[in-house]
């Protein structure tokens, strides 16, 4: 058993006021950062779901024009990807890689400053195009050209340089990630003995750094189409609106990949600890998760199957994601295997951990069925793709956060959150997130499009449940914010102990609870 | 372990029996009235059942512990982490189900790429925000444009049964034929979609893209565009109605005559114009300048009070028949009648207490058109 | 432990940097060979007379589309709706458009093919589309298309549609 020795040094603490968070390097409190900045990123583009929701709740045009209706959705789909899941999974890594691999920081700590605070300049600079001229980015997430480009509204260019300064951040958290894992690892700690959540992070990490620049790519070419008489998307100029999409999505495919393998390893650990038993098939599991990576440079054109790819080319993408499913089912099986035999109890981590596996496995399994090529010419561009993707994002990604919150929690502030309002908390979730997502999967086969703010009147009763789902959904996470202010700020809740759970494994619970200011300033021996 | 094996089982029968009655519930995907469709339908089946099926083992074996493992029953964890062979039993086993599901996908998306041997070719233009079609070899060219009135769409009516997915020219077709599509677009890329069909295909501006479609059933198919196009994206419904060959026939023959008859020139007093001219404003030009007139500046500027209302009457024809670039305002030279676009400006310059009392002629717009610019 | 450098990390994100662009001349390569966007219909810089003896009889019949933007009035069409073509056999047509305009403009068209995969078999030997042409003030003028089957298509090749969307020079960009 390894003790990190904290040092006595009283003047390792934290600074006082408020610009110790302008200036700290502390993985601690900048992981703090990543994660509050989430959870209002979270918050704002809930708003903007209610008012989706709202407008769509009957056919007609009720609240919004149809121009503010496709802002919303556009910065809808933005926010939570790059405001709010990306952002909480690079907390969680701050918080929890050092601790994990008996590393005392991250290697880069001052560069982790920066990553952290571009991230506000570039979220001030996308919400303030909702008050310019011409109204903020309306061509949806995806962005494809020329709508974002010849037809695009003026606040594109500030999109634009959102997205190049979001992308930067990443970039330089994930080489922060690889170089920690890498350089810092106890001695002892070999690549195979890392807890699964460091090795997602790791897989993670190569993945931002091989795609997102791709995406700075791709919007640099958007603007020099826009401003400097280019023509890399204008087929006038003997341009393609179709590379556009390959580009996109050679980008786009590894970051939804990027969205949910943390919320892998996330789940691996808590299933684990709540079911008392170590995870089936460590090996395997990591083996697993890299060949996801892998695959997931070569299924890009499923996202393309309507836009008149040649036959060999539309096989070989339809082949290849069926593919990716194989690994995928792997993970399930391991995790269903921990808990068989285990002992378990369903503390308001493990709730939401076997909500993940039930309903992001709903969501792969709709993903299966979207990889049919010629069946997804009838849910392309559908609400079945968005049942599909909010299925794995919300119960997928953002269980997992809520889940990991719940877990390390009383490490980080040394107290427990109170465990009535985290089951309230989840069972309202659990339900809100079913009534919302479940019938979009029977509009999209019915025939309803995607992105639009008014509908033909038989998708009428599915869309009312719908958004009565979201608002019992989004309202309910307003419970998660006064149980974690409160057992933070507010300094409730009962004292943790050193193990916080029942012998969950891992270096970050042989440390106190809270965990000081600087740990593992001597790196333990790991066995 | 009974109580799951019969649950499963009573699951799996109670979806067998009714997965057509799904359709009519709104809750399924349709078998569609071609072969193409009923073959993606049945695609789409098996994938849903295999799902079902991978589904209920998998829930199945986590209730089961969720269940019977408890600690709060007294279980104790077992210590057992690995084991190699079961992980490569459930690699090969779903892959080989996989293998199975890409076999019948693979030759239905051979058979959706053969455009071969069509009797008929169609090409249709995504425009912001209609379809125009034209028939290849018969020379027969309209904008087919959404027919339900802004006033449904704005609450202040009771919304029709085919409410957002009416057009006032349906695309009509004749049964057992096999039909050629030729896609492309004006200006963003769309998609043109008729789930009856089971067809869908982008279109893309300054290229074309092929798809065809063999109708076995009269009737009328209704669908949407399928790609973000800007505002009026939910507003450009595709409707198509097949109909016997000869019925067709008839049908194309008419519309030859029909084509003619736009082009006619004949005198209209103002009363005609104006009446004329306020149905042909409401169908064209309302969603985007509005029922006073007052537009949604910048991007649809007001008419009511407007320079070119009230300005010379040969530029507001000019703006009618050829658009302006860099706007939003299309072209009307090629979906209007002469006599169409005479009433609507002559509409747009009295209406709305613009009151200019001058009108414009269907010959007056003849003339300007065929000048050219 | 071998140490990781940050620098040596740091490549990574730079090179695939200039892989995003890279993919632009890459997916040129790509359509060439798959036809994936119906643009790589062979141009044919030989000698004509080498195009007769090819001793195949292929037939296709190639339909011709013209689209221009609805508001620049062009009056862009072909000359014939379709033509037969015969490997080797070199056929000629036009299509017309007309300058409303006070002024001469240029104009570029672009072609697109369907279906892509049949697009290399469609041999251009001269076609307005190759460079940008000028169309004086106020005239109708003749753009001259001359086509050929391909000695190798392949028997399934029986039908292809050449569509040309017309372009003002203002609204081209570079070239690429």
């Amino acid at each position: 058993m390894s003790h990190a020795i904290d040092s006595a040094d009283h003047h390792h603490g934290p600074d006082k006021g408020i610009l110790r968070w302008v200036y700290t390097t502390n993985h601690k409190d900048i992981g703090t950062m990543y994660l509050i900045l989430a959870l209002g990123s979270l918050l704002i583009g809930g708003t903007m779901a209610f008012v989706i929701r709202a407008e769509l709740f009957q056919p007609g045009l009720q609240l919004v024009d149809p121009n503010f209706f496709n802002q919303m959705t556009t910065m809808h789909g933005l926010i939570m990807v790059f405001g709010a899941i990306m952002p909480a999974f690079v907390g969680l890594a701050n918080w929890l890689v050092p601790m994990m691999i008996g590393a005392p920081d991250m290697a880069l700590p001052r560069i982790n400053n920066w990553s952290f605070w571009l991230l506000p300049f570039a979220f001030g600079m996308l919400i303030c195009t909702l008050f310019m001229d011409g109204g903020a980015p309306n061509f949806g997430w995806t962005f494809y050209a020329p709508l974002s480009t010849t037809y695009a509204p003026p606040s594109v260019t500030f999109f634009i340089f959102s997205v190049h300064i979001m992308g930067i951040s990443s970039i330089m958290g994930a080489v922060n990630v690889i170089v920690t894992i890498f350089n810092m690892r106890a001695p002892g700690m070999t690549f195979m003995k890392m807890p699964l959540f460091v090795w997602t992070w790791l897989i993670t990490a190569f993945l931002l750094i091989a795609v997102m620049p791709v995406l700075a790519g791709v919007v640099t070419m958007m603007l020099m189409d826009i401003h400097f008489g280019t023509s890399f998307f204008n087929a006038a100029g003997g341009g393609d609106p179709v590379m556009f999409q390959h580009v996109f999505w050679f980008f786009g495919h590894p970051e939804v990949y990027i969205m949910i393998l943390p919320a892998f390893g996330i789940v691996s650990h808590i299933i684990s600890t709540f079911s008392r038993k170590p995870l089936f098939g460590y090996t395997s599991m990591v083996w697993a998760t890299a060949s996801i990576a892998v695959l997931s440079f070569i299924v890009w054109a499923h996202h393309m199957f309507t836009v008149g790819l040649p036959l060999v080319g539309e096989l070989f993408f339809m082949y290849s994601t069926m593919l990716i499913a194989v690994p995928t089912g792997v993970k399930v099986f391991n995790w269903v295997t921990t808990m068989f035999r285990g002992s378990i109890s369903f503390e308001t981590p493990m709730l939401f951990a076997i909500a993940f596996v039930v309903l992001f496995t709903i969501g792969g399994l709709s993903g299966l069925m979207l990889a049919i090529a010629p069946a997804d010419f009838q849910y392309h561009d559908t609400y079945f793709v968005v049942a599909h993707f909010h299925y794995v994002l919300v119960p997928g990604a953002l269980f997992s956060i809520l889940a990991a919150v719940y877990y390390w929690l009383p490490k980080w502030c040394g107290r427990m959150y109170n465990e009535t309002l985290g089951k309230w908390h989840f069972w309202m979730s659990f339900i809100g997130v079913n009534i919302t997502f479940f019938p979009m999967h029977f509009v999209g086969l019915a025939g309803m499009p995607r992105r639009i703010p008014d509908y033909a009147l038989q998708f009428a009763d599915f869309n009312a449940i719908v958004s009565v789902g979201a608002f019992i959904f989004g309202l309910s996470q307003l419970i998660f914010v006064y149980n974690v202010w409160r057992t933070t700020i507010g300094g409730k809740g009962e004292k943790a102990t050193d193990k916080v759970w029942d012998e969950p494994t891992g270096l970050e619970w042989d440390i106190p609870s809270p965990a000081p200011y600087h740990t593992f300033q001597e790196p333990p021996v790991v066995k | 372990m009974k109580r799951v094996g019969i649950s499963a089982v009573s699951a799996l029968l109670l979806l067998s029996t009714a997965h057509s009655a799904f359709a009519e519930w709104g809750l399924n995907m349709t078998e569609g009235v071609t072969k193409v469709s009923q073959n993606i339908h049945g695609l789409h089946m098996t994938i849903f059942y295999i799902c079902v099926v991978i589904a209920i083992v998998v829930f199945g074996v986590m209730l089961y512990s969720i269940i019977y493992h408890r600690k709060s029953r007294g279980a104790k964890a077992a210590n057992f982490h690995e084991s190699t062979t079961v992980e490569i039993l459930w690699t090969i086993v779903p892959l080989l189900i996989l293998v199975g599901m890409a076999i019948p996908a693979t030759s239905s998306l051979i058979d959706m790429y053969d455009a071969d041997d069509a009797e008929i070719d169609v090409q249709v233009t995504g425009y912001q925000w209609k379809w125009r079609y034209t028939y290849l070899k018969e020379d027969v060219d309209f904008f087919s444009v959404l027919a339900t009135s802004q006033e449904q769409i704005n609450n202040t009516e009771e919304k029709g049964e085919h409410y957002l997915l009416e057009v006032d020219k349906p695309l009509v077709l004749p049964v057992d034929t096999k039909i050629r599509f030729l896609l492309t677009a004006q200006d963003v890329i769309h998609s043109w979609w008729v789930p009856d069909l089971a067809v869908k295909k982008d279109a893309i501006p300054g290229f074309i893209n092929e798809s065809w479609t063999i109708i076995d059933k009269p009737g009328i198919y209704r669908g949407q565009c399928t790609e973000l196009c800007g505002t009026g994206h939910g507003y450009m419904p595709v409707v198509v109605k097949a109909v016997a060959k000869d019925e067709y026939a008839a049908w194309i023959a008419q519309q030859a005559k029909e084509q003619a008859a736009a082009r006619e020139v004949k005198d209209m007093s103002m009363e005609e114009l104006m009446a004329q001219g306020e149905k042909v404003y409401s169908s064209n030009c309302l969603a985007c300048h509005q029922k006073n007139g007052s537009g949604m500046p910048p991007v649809f500027p007001a008419l009511k009070g407007s320079k070119v209302a009230l300005g010379p009457i040969e530029d507001h024809i000019k703006i009618v028949l050829h658009g302006k670039k860099g706007t939003a305002m299309s072209a009307f030279a090629e979906q209007l009648s002469v006599s169409d676009i005479a009433s609507v400006v002559t509409y747009e310059r009295n209406a709305w207490g613009n009151d200019k009392g001058d009108m414009a002629t269907p010959k007056q717009v003849k003339q300007i058109k065929e000048s050219g610019k | 432990m071998k140490k990781m450098s940050p620098w040596k990390i740091s490549l990574i994100p730079v090179l695939m940097f200039g892989f995003g662009f890279a993919l632009v001349p890459l997916y040129d390569v790509f359509c060439e060979v798959t036809g994936l966007n119906g643009k790589n219909f062979e141009v044919f810089t030989g000698d004509k007379t080498t195009l007769e003896n090819s001793g195949n009889h292929q037939t296709a019949v190639l339909q011709f589309l013209a689209d221009a933007d609805s508001r620049d009035n062009w009056h862009f069409k072909p000359e014939k709706k379709s033509m037969e073509l015969q490997a080797g056999k070199l056929m000629t047509t036009y299509y017309e458009v007309t300058n409303p305009y006070d002024y001469p403009v240029t104009i570029q068209a672009v072609p697109s093919v369907a279906p892509g995969e049949w697009a290399e078999y469609l041999v251009k030997i001269e076609c307005f589309c190759f460079t940008q042409q000028v169309v004086p003030a106020h005239s109708k003028v003749k753009l001259p298309l001359q086509v050929t089957l391909s000695a190798k298509a392949p028997k399934e090749v029986n039908h292809l549609s050449l569509s040309y969307r017309l372009y003002q020079s203002e609204s081209l960009g570079g070239t690429f």
